[in-house]
């Protein structure tokens, strides 16, 4: 029997979705077997992001709605072994799903998979309900941003209003150079603010959005700074220590200069 | 702009933004929003009126939160300026 663990955030665009698809190959590079599942239904984006959208024929919908056996709907991503997707349906709406026929599925899911990952939708409202109603643990994606650490707050207050209380904090987009100048949160004022169990940090790279363009996740690129961090957090998932990245400022001078000269501020 | 910025700490956007933040959060987490702090002002200025001049306008009601050994503590500020006493009972 595996576990459900659903990826949230509240706030939109902070990479819920990035972090669903590289922690997934990462289990699955670590042995594991996992499926993600796309739960924004109608704006679904997961599939585009593993680049697995040419191969969908049944979605989430279909399975719960009992026109496919959930087997039928699993898309094998044949790059990472034990890897597979459970798509959102793209022309049906939030509300055509429950969180009980949610919780089913999920609960489904576990008897044949380690790990059940559930990209939760942006917003408090029903997606984020049917998204966190099977979940046995969290994943809370922040940015070290006012909006998105307000957002995430909230979140957390809904989950543990949801019986939730096994939830981890995921910091995002982290920008060195920035918290350097003092012009970005470091993650110590993150965390305090919002008293969670760090799971990992990720730092902001221009990688992920190569990565995302081609479908390929960042995970399985040894080189990549992003992928080594979403490769720890999976580790750390099960269970082992890893230290957290060190992520130093490495921008050089002439890079500074460069950027500098170019206008500076962005 | 090449000119080197010279900043001092407390001059970091970061500070301005974890200050934000913070009092964000505690509206966002007691619920309280600023009609009720209009309310209570109004009520403590009343109160503070029967015994010193003073005036809603220059009254202030937050609310704010310090850390102290890594406990958020929660406290209701009242910043009521005060111009002179109400001699008229001689009782203050």
């Amino acid at each position: 029997m595996g576990k459900t663990i659903v990826i949230t955030s509240g706030k939109g665009g902070v990479g819920k979705t990035t972090t669903t698809a590289n922690l997934g190959a990462a289990l699955a590079m670590l042995g594991k077997s996992v499926v993600v599942v796309d739960a924004d239904i109608g704006l679904r984006n997961l599939d585009v992001v593993m680049g697995l959208e040419n191969r969908i024929v049944y979605n989430l919908v279909d399975v719960i709605e009992g026109k496919c056996r959930i087997k039928q709907a699993l898309i094998k991503d044949k790059r990472y072994e034990g890897l597979y997707l459970l798509a959102a349906a793209q022309t049906k709406d939030k509300d055509c799903i429950n969180p009980l026929q949610m919780k089913k599925l999920c609960l489904d899911l576990q008897e044949s998979f380690e790990y059940v990952l559930v990209d939760c939708p942006a917003g408090i409202e029903n997606g984020f309900k049917n998204a966190v109603a099977g979940a046995n643990q969290s994943i809370i994606v922040t940015t070290p941003e006012i909006s998105a650490v307000r957002d995430a707050d909230r979140i957390i207050g809904l989950l543990e209003a949801n019986g939730l209380y096994h939830n981890y904090l995921l910091i995002n987009r982290v920008r060195p150079d920035l918290i350097k100048r003092g012009d970005m949160m470091d993650i110590n004022d993150v965390i305090d603010i919002l008293s969670l169990e760090l799971i990992g940090i990720v730092p902001d790279n221009k990688d992920i959005v190569v990565s995302t363009n081609k479908g390929e996740p960042i995970a399985s690129n040894e080189k990549s700074m992003s992928g080594k961090a979403f490769k720890n957090i999976a580790a750390r998932l099960m269970g082992q220590n890893i230290p957290f990245l060190d992520l130093k400022d490495n921008t050089s001078v002439i890079m500074r200069l460069a950027e500098a000269i170019s206008g500076g501020g962005r | 702009m090449m000119a080197a910025k010279v900043k001092f700490k407390n001059e970091d956007s970061k500070e301005i933004a974890k200050e934000r933040l913070r009092n964000i959060l505690i509206s966002d987490r007691i619920n309280v929003s600023n009609e009720v702090l209009e309310m209570i002002k109004t009520d403590i200025v009343g109160v503070v009126k029967d015994y010193f001049e003073t005036s809603e306008m220059t009254s202030e009601v937050y609310i704010t939160s310090s850390n102290e050994n890594s406990q958020m503590k929660t406290s209701l500020i009242a910043v009521v300026p005060i111009n002179k006493s109400r001699n008229k009972n001689n009782n203050v």
